[in-house]
């Protein structure tokens, strides 16, 4: 046998462990990022915090003239920036992630007290919002779900003034079962179900249905 | 750990560890990629096996013939397999340049080599296809590594010929590729194949161990993996330009390569003997690695299209019905750097990715050739994992259904683009 034929173990053990380093590098890079990405989500869940409990402050504050001051459109942006982000993080970290779950759920207290503030609004100042709770589960629960989530995504961009706030059916608490008694959703096989306007509607519907029931 | 996650993870591991050992292979030889000096020239028969050639032999011929090789040691040989176009004819006008022109009925390619050794009285036997071109250092840059007696075949730098159109293109980045290869397997003592055009053979391998396997899909990697049960040695020479006429076409590439892939299952099964570590480098390395990127190709292959038809397609389509098809709405997208998918996957596929750019570089600096790669490595990542995938999937349901159908026929084993 030529003598470059021998298996030189040395170099063998020399690959394993260069890729290997390679490798975990590469992982502890990835990590790395997620992290950043994680805490950015965080400082974001922070800061909505603070901006919702300053908004309601300033309701009560101007309780005499509640239409003078109104910064709920930054913060309805920064609401739904948070969303997209928790959702790509969900899928990045998983969907069982228990750090994500407790943002998650959170995040459905910041838009159901967002929303009970723009119901406000909407009745004391007369200004034109759509408001629209949108319940849904993950693909294999709710296959509509993924392109029910693109129509609202969309129209929400189309429609300014829709306000559209997403709860995952399968959390558990109080503040979200008491949303779904008070609309009456009940069975996961109805999901989608969207609440346009206060009327609730089961099963999926296209951008147009939606659009037309808010027109 | 979702199924698509941990493929990405095993196969960028596989990928970075093959490569990691030939990037330190190259390192280690830095210093050893002179071809030596022949101390006594030995004498040379270059053979050209024609099958319906006439478009292409004069000029192979005419590569031969401008060899920097002193005539007296150098015998050319054409010879006509049975053609039905005028390959004959055209090569008999070179038998004024001492060419030797025979013609026999038709056989296939290696019934001719067969009889080219038969009729060979040289020191060193080699063949060059007819729709290849020899560089006229070619043949001197090689017979030095026969002073070496363990040597017994040296193989040349393959490349595309003048590639034109896509797909030729490609090509020309996977023999620049296969170059690198060849010369990191030469140091690795594992070449696996003996390619067609302008391997060169100790005569005497042929008298002790036989010519070539006239069934055989794949002559040329019966004979290397035949070496290498031998324990002999296969050399490779980086100066040793030799050009081939790539198939320009999806349809002769796709048959050419089943006729190849289809080959190599055949041949790696009948000397299966080989995945041990009595033959080295060869059977702990480059066997079981050569077999484990092609499984991997195929799973990602059918991974990616079910998950592009299912999630991909389907989605898209569904997901555009959800917005009744107004594509204007897609231009109220936000793009923002947080969403792109910088994770530990896809870091290291980047990683990986950024690896082959190295090599490719590397490759092409041995090439030695002026031809701008750049943009077509963009075309080669994103189209050849694909080609190949599908390559090796199709010639695996025939390796494995035992269809040979269509490859019997003894013409079409030739390296010819026509013929695939």
């Amino acid at each position: 046998m030529d003598k470059r034929q021998k298996i030189s173990k040395m170099k063998y053990l020399t690959v394993f462990s260069i890729t290997t380093l390679i490798f975990i590098v590469g992982i502890l890079v990835g990590n790395f990022i997620t992290n950043v990405k994680m805490n950015d989500v965080v400082a974001l869940e922070q800061t909505l915090r603070i901006d919702t409990m300053s908004m309601e402050v300033q309701n009560d504050l101007i309780s005499n003239d509640p239409c003078k001051f109104n910064s709920e459109d930054t913060l309805s942006d920064s609401l739904f920036q948070l969303g997209s982000k928790l959702d790509h993080m969900q899928k990045i970290k998983g969907e069982s992630d228990s750090s994500i779950e407790r943002l998650k759920e959170y995040y459905f207290m910041l838009e159901i007290r967002h929303s009970l503030l723009i119901e406000q609004i909407k009745e004391t100042c007369g200004k034109d919002l759509d408001i629209i709770y949108y319940f849904y589960s993950e693909e294999k629960n709710c296959p509509k779900c993924t392109e029910q989530g693109y129509a609202l995504t969309y129209l929400r961009r189309d429609m300014p003034s829709t306000r559209v706030y997403a709860f995952d059916y399968d959390y558990e608490n109080v503040a979200l079962d008491t949303l779904k008694r008070l609309y009456e959703i009940n069975n996961a096989e109805s999901l989608p179900v969207l609440i346009i306007n206060g009327e609730t509607h089961y099963g999926f519907m296209n951008q147009d249905e939606i659009k037309e029931l808010i027109e | 750990m979702e199924f698509g996650i941990l493929l990405m993870y095993v196969v960028v591991y596989f990928g970075l560890f093959t490569s990691v050992f030939f990037l330190l292979t190259y390192f280690e030889n830095l210093g050893n990629m002179k071809d030596p000096k022949s101390k006594k020239l030995p004498s040379v028969t270059i053979t050209v096996p024609a099958y319906n050639e006439e478009k292409t032999i004069g000029k192979t011929i005419e590569s031969l013939l401008a060899l920097n090789y002193p005539k007296d040691l150098l015998t050319i040989m054409a010879i006509d397999d049975g053609s039905s176009d005028t390959t004959y004819e055209v090569a008999k006008k070179y038998e004024k340049d001492g060419v030797i022109v025979l013609t026999k009925k038709n056989g296939g390619k290696a019934s001719v080599l067969n009889l080219a050794i038969s009729k060979c009285t040289t020191d060193v036997f080699g063949a060059l296809d007819a729709d290849s071109f020899a560089a006229p250092d070619s043949i001197m840059n090689m017979v030095g590594y026969f002073d070496n007696p363990e040597v017994v075949a040296v193989t040349p730098a393959m490349k595309v010929f003048n590639p034109k159109t896509f797909l030729q293109k490609i090509q020309y980045i996977e023999y620049v590729f296969g170059l690198f290869l060849r010369k990191m397997f030469s140091f690795m003592g594992s070449i696996n194949v003996t390619p067609g055009p302008l391997t060169i053979y100790r005569k005497t391998f042929f008298d002790k161990y036989g010519g070539y396997e006239e069934n055989n899909l794949t002559e040329d990697i019966e004979i290397a993996l035949r070496i290498q049960k031998h324990n002999l040695t296969i050399e490779n020479s980086l100066n040793a330009g030799v050009y081939t006429v790539a198939p320009d076409k999806f349809k002769p590439l796709f048959k050419q390569r089943l006729r190849w892939y289809i080959g190599f299952f055949e041949n790696v099964f009948n000397y299966r003997e080989l995945f041990s570590v009595k033959y080295g480098n060869l059977g702990m390395l480059l066997l079981p690695s050569s077999l484990l990127s092609i499984f991997f190709a195929m799973v990602m292959l059918v991974y990616g299209i079910f998950n592009i038809l299912t999630r991909g397609i389907y989605q898209s389509i569904m997901n555009l019905g959800a917005i009744n098809f107004d594509l204007k709405q897609l231009l109220l997208t936000e793009y923002n750097i947080f969403f792109a998918n910088l994770n530990s996957v896809t870091i290291l596929a980047g990683l990986t990715i950024l690896v082959g750019i190295f090599i490719i570089y590397i490759a092409n600096r041995m090439a030695k050739e002026k031809y701008d790669i750049r943009l077509d490595y963009i075309g080669y990542i994103f189209v050849y994992g694909i080609l190949f995938g599908l390559w090796w999937l199709v010639s695996s349901i025939y390796f494995i259904t035992g269809n040979r159908v269509g490859w019997k026929a003894k013409k079409a084993k030739y390296f010819s683009v026509k013929n695939g």
